[in-house]
């Protein structure tokens, strides 16, 4: 009878893919878990010793940390950075991104053509420019101030002030990203409610729109609050010589001193400290977002919102708008200037005169600057395509695995983004110190892969389950097997999100420092540390040069890209 | 043919709230080529069953076989996977790929199935299976322009093109609206009947179960309540729910007096606030026994006169409100002090407030335990 005819086959394919699921968890967790154990190892370590060369343990480090004089200063110099630059950064790009969603101003387009592409400038040629324009001396900015008035310039880049300013520009294009989409996915019918019923535009805005707004700009603002906490780049560059020593650059100035010998003991035990004040605040963050949102990522679908007219208030909104975009040009624009000078001058008619290609031909004929933009493009490419197909694997068997290994996998797949990058540097230097590694654009890979792991699975993830499960259902009941599911379905489905990720990853990976310097040697410069040395130098005009260049290549790969992408997804829609 | 034996699924609790259990001891037998609906309300478990039999749910006890061979078996661990099934299944929301054309998406089975159709006979089939849902011209088109009925012809000519042993449905006429369900009603059954294939069609329509299966079960948090030909379900329904989720019914409460066979004839004396039923129908509620007895609106009428000889029960009521319905008129009697109502033809002119005489035969008061 029925157990007679053709024998009915076990669950087929759940062998391999638990083997899958087991080798995923295995390659995640020893990139993420193994540089933490060094880390806590070290910070346990007896004065002078180093990692492995003892078992003795010692709270020694952490009653220094505990202890230090200057602890109340960092800590007080590290929140009064963060809030500020978030409270800054949060209000102009939300207003910002209400002119640009929701309104009828001109120009648009432009803003979010700017935010989009950001991502291909890195903080650190930010603080470059910056320092060029408001520096106390020779700042332009205070060069023409005093031209115009006769009085001493106001501004001076070494301030809080001015870190806070410049991190907050820093800051608004991921925060205007974030807060057009709550913008953008806020059902049009919950306002268009309360005009029916006589609400004015004032009252709609106060006692709809903001309330249902508030929990997404919260979550915006501590998301925010965290990445700045983190910030490694900008401080290194502005408050070092500003005398403002904030959590991220006590840790690397410990591993990394001018002078003296390295105590890496004592700078783990604040990468801890470092650490868990971040792992606190993502707690709250996930707290405050819900966990079902962990995965939720901007996407631009439905209905289109009302759109406010601007009337007679159009021209005051361009300007004051423009003029932000303006400011956020500026620095761009002053190392573009300089990159074409022998000698850095100030902007003058007389100075024009020296303008010429003569830095670029120096700088790219060294052989140091080849050999590190050969690395560069190793890193980006490696680091990017490493990180989406590791996001792919890690996504899929955390959304469609099962028991505690799909757990396990999403918790340790999240988790990098609690830890700060400069912390994450110093693990992996001290994993990978006296191994064959260290030195070589591998190391440098294996970095970016721990630290953007988590935003690439987060946006395959977020992609998956947008993607309508009955989709990939209806191909198995077909009769397609799991390979085929997943590149004749899910894969032609996806590709576009999974491209941006791709994008997103590459450029950053360009963009970091922290990882970089760190693990610096001869032999694995990349871009932004031959930047860092040359401006170290001094020299200007070099690093300026090599800002533009880096900056050029990456618009020319996101550019494109973008748009390539934004027409394909709107074709298959 | 397709057998369901005691399946069991419960889900587990998502954050700490109660554990789902979506089906509990489900059982049910559909012959080789009926057409087989699970009706019941948005929530009892239809998709959960439908999913299972497709494999894309893994039940966690029970037996599932599909031609007498076993496609889950919860005690020996036998899960054969759902691609391996040979089903077709229509979605909820039709699942048409986007990036593909009406041709590939139709295609799809024959070209990745497990059974490989040799190149040659790919285009016959699926041009046959788009004229079959009138949809040979769009052959070529992208799917994302179609309109709902469209893409739900496309999703059933990818469904049937492999011809597969059984065929699922799932809410298929749900996202069409009122006047295309009604032709697609018809279309539907009579493709499938043409075709000769096994199909398990939910809905939560009672209208649709009624009009296109050969056999229908009823579901309730979980379990079949009743199965049957959709006039047994109608016309002798075995509990309360079944009665008012397949159409009206006045439930009247009361308890069974005495039961009492006259010849080949059983009759069943029912205490009641209208009075005394009396029940010639099958039940399962016995003497003494508190029951529900079911009176369809439609199963009584007005007497022009004194003329309920025939044992017919009969009750005097007064008119209390009526409701135009258009095809019927909706009237509310008062017996007593309960509420009865009656359907009535659109030309009846009993007026309110009106003292008229019930009468209701007694084959067709059924009673049902108190509380189903
Ligand atoms: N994946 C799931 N996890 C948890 N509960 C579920 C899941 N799928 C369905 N349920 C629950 O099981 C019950 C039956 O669901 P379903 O079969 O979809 O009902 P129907 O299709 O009849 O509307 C519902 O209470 C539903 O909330
Ligand atoms: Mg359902």
């Amino acid at each position: 009878m029925a157990l007679d005819s053709p024998a009915p086959a076990r669950r087929q394919g759940d062998g391999q893919r638990s083997i899958g699921q087991y080798l995923v968890l295995a390659i995640v967790a020893a990139i993420v878990i193994g540089p933490l154990l060094m880390l806590v190892r070290t910070s346990l370590l007896p004065e002078g010793r180093l990692p492995l060369e003892t078992l003795e343990i010692s709270f020694e480090n952490f009653r220094a940390v505990l202890t230090d004089p200057d602890l109340p200063v960092l800590l007080a110099n590290t929140a009064f950075y963060a809030l500020g630059s978030v409270a800054i950064g949060t209000v102009i790009a939300t207003a910002l991104a209400w002119l640009a969603e929701r309104t009828d101003m001109p120009g648009r387009f432009g803003i979010r053509l700017l935010m989009f592409t950001w991502m291909a400038v890195p903080p650190v040629i930010l603080g470059f420019g910056w320092i060029l324009l408001i520096n106390p001396g020779s700042g332009i900015l205070n060069v023409f101030w005093r031209a115009l008035t006769g009085g001493d310039g106001p501004f001076t880049i070494y301030s809080i002030w001015a870190m806070i300013f410049i991190t907050s520009f820093s800051v608004i294009p991921t925060a205007f990203v974030m807060i057009g989409g709550l913008f953008r996915n806020m059902d049009p019918q919950l306002e268009n409610s309360g005009y029916v019923h006589g609400g004015s535009a004032g009252v709609v805005a106060r006692r709809i729109t903001l309330p249902l707004l508030t929990p997404g700009l919260l979550s915006v603002g501590i998301y925010v609050f965290i990445a700045v906490v983190q910030a490694f780049e900008l401080p290194l560059i502005v408050g070092l010589t500003a005398r403002i020593p904030v959590l991220s650059t006590r840790i690397y100035l410990l591993s990394s001193p001018d002078v003296g010998v390295p105590n890496y003991g004592l700078s783990a035990a604040f990468g801890i400290f470092l650490l868990v004040l971040a792992t606190l605040f993502m707690g709250l963050y996930f707290r405050v977002v819900g966990a079902g949102e962990r995965y939720r990522i901007v996407s631009g679908k439905g209905f289109r919102p009302r759109q406010t007219k601007l009337k007679r208030w159009t021209f005051p909104a361009m300007l004051v708008s423009g003029l932000f975009c303006l400011l956020m040009l500026l620095p761009i624009i002053v190392l573009l200037w300089t990159s074409f000078l022998r000698f850095y001058e100030l902007p003058s008619l007389a100075a024009l005169e020296r303008v010429s290609f003569a830095t670029y031909r120096e700088v790219l004929g060294r052989s140091a600057v080849q050999g590190a933009i050969g690395n560069t493009v190793l890193l980006v490419l490696g680091a990017s395509t490493i990180t989406m197909v590791l996001a792919s694997l890690t996504a899929w068997y955390s959304l469609r695995g099962s028991g505690w290994v799909a757990r396990a996998i999403d918790v340790l797949s999240f988790s990098p983004l609690a830890i700060p990058p400069i912390v994450m540097a110093m693990a992996i230097l001290l994993l990978y110190l006296r191994t064959p590694l260290y030195g070589s654009v591998l190391i440098l890979i294996i970095g970016h892969v721990t630290i953007y792991i988590a935003f690439a699975t987060r946006t395959i993830a977020s992609a998956l389950i947008q993607l309508n499960k009955e989709l990939a259902d209806a191909a198995t009941i077909s009769g397609a097997g799991f390979f085929t599911v997943l590149t004749r379905i899910v894969i032609p489905l996806i590709w576009p999100q999974a491209l941006n990720g791709w994008l997103w990853v590459l450029a950053h990976s360009a963009r970091d420092l922290t990882i970089p310097l760190l693990l610096m040697t001869n032999a694995n410069a990349v871009m932004s540390t031959v930047m860092w040395t040359l401006w170290d130098v001094p020299n200007l005009p070099g690093a300026a040069a090599l800002s533009v260049l880096l900056v050029l290549s990456l618009l020319l790969v996101i550019v494109p890209a973008q748009i390539f992408i934004a027409r394909a997804s709107a074709k298959s829609q | 043919m397709l057998a369901v034996e005691h399946l069991q699924k419960t889900f587990p609790a998502p954050g700490g709230t109660q554990t789902v259990q979506a089906l509990k001891d489900v059982s049910c037998r559909i012959e080789k080529g009926d057409f087989f609906a699970l009706l019941g309300p948005s929530g009892c478990g239809k998709t959960t069953l439908l999913q299972s039999i497709a494999g894309l749910e893994t039940p966690d006890g029970g037996v599932i076989r599909i031609d007498d061979a076993i496609v889950f078996d919860g005690d020996r661990r036998v899960v054969v996977p759902a691609n391996r099934r040979r089903l077709g299944m229509v979605f909820q929301s039709y699942a048409i790929w986007p990036h593909m054309t009406v041709y590939d998406n139709v295609a799809f089975p024959l070209v990745y199935g497990r059974t490989k159709t040799p190149a040659g006979q790919v285009s016959p089939m699926v041009m046959q299976a788009l004229e079959r849902v009138r949809l040979a011209d769009y052959a070529d088109r992208l799917t994302p322009h179609l309109s709902g009925g469209q893409q739900q012809r496309v999703a059933l000519a990818r469904a049937i093109v492999h011809e597969p042993r059984l065929l699922l449905l799932d809410e298929p006429l749900s996202n069409l609206d009122a006047r295309l369900r009604d032709a697609m009603r018809v279309e539907l059954r009579q493709l499938v009947k043409s075709l000769g294939i096994t199909t398990v069609f939910v809905t939560h329509d009672q209208v649709e179960a009624m009009s296109m299966a050969d056999k229908v079960a009823v579901m309730r948090s979980g379990s079949i309540v009743q199965q049957g030909p959709p006039t047994e379900v109608y016309f002798r329904p075995e509990s309360a729910f079944v009665a008012n989720f397949v159409g009206h019914s006045n439930t009247i409460p009361g308890r069974v007096t005495a039961v009492e066979t006259a010849g080949d004839l059983t009759i069943r004396r029912f205490e009641s606030p209208l009075g005394e039923i009396l029940s010639s129908m099958p039940s399962a509620v016995g003497a003494g026994e508190a029951g529900l007895c079911i009176i369809r609106p439609q199963a009584a009428s007005i007497a022009p006169g004194d003329q309920a000889a025939d044992g017919s029960n009969s009750f005097a009521g007064i008119m209390t409100a009526r409701h135009f319905l258009g095809d019927t008129v909706d009237g509310v009697f008062r017996i007593g002090d309960t509420e009865f109502r009656l359907s009535l033809g659109p030309f009846d002119t009993t007026a309110e407030g009106a003292a008229v005489d019930l009468v209701v035969p007694r084959d067709r008061c059924i009673i049902v335990p108190a509380g189903s």
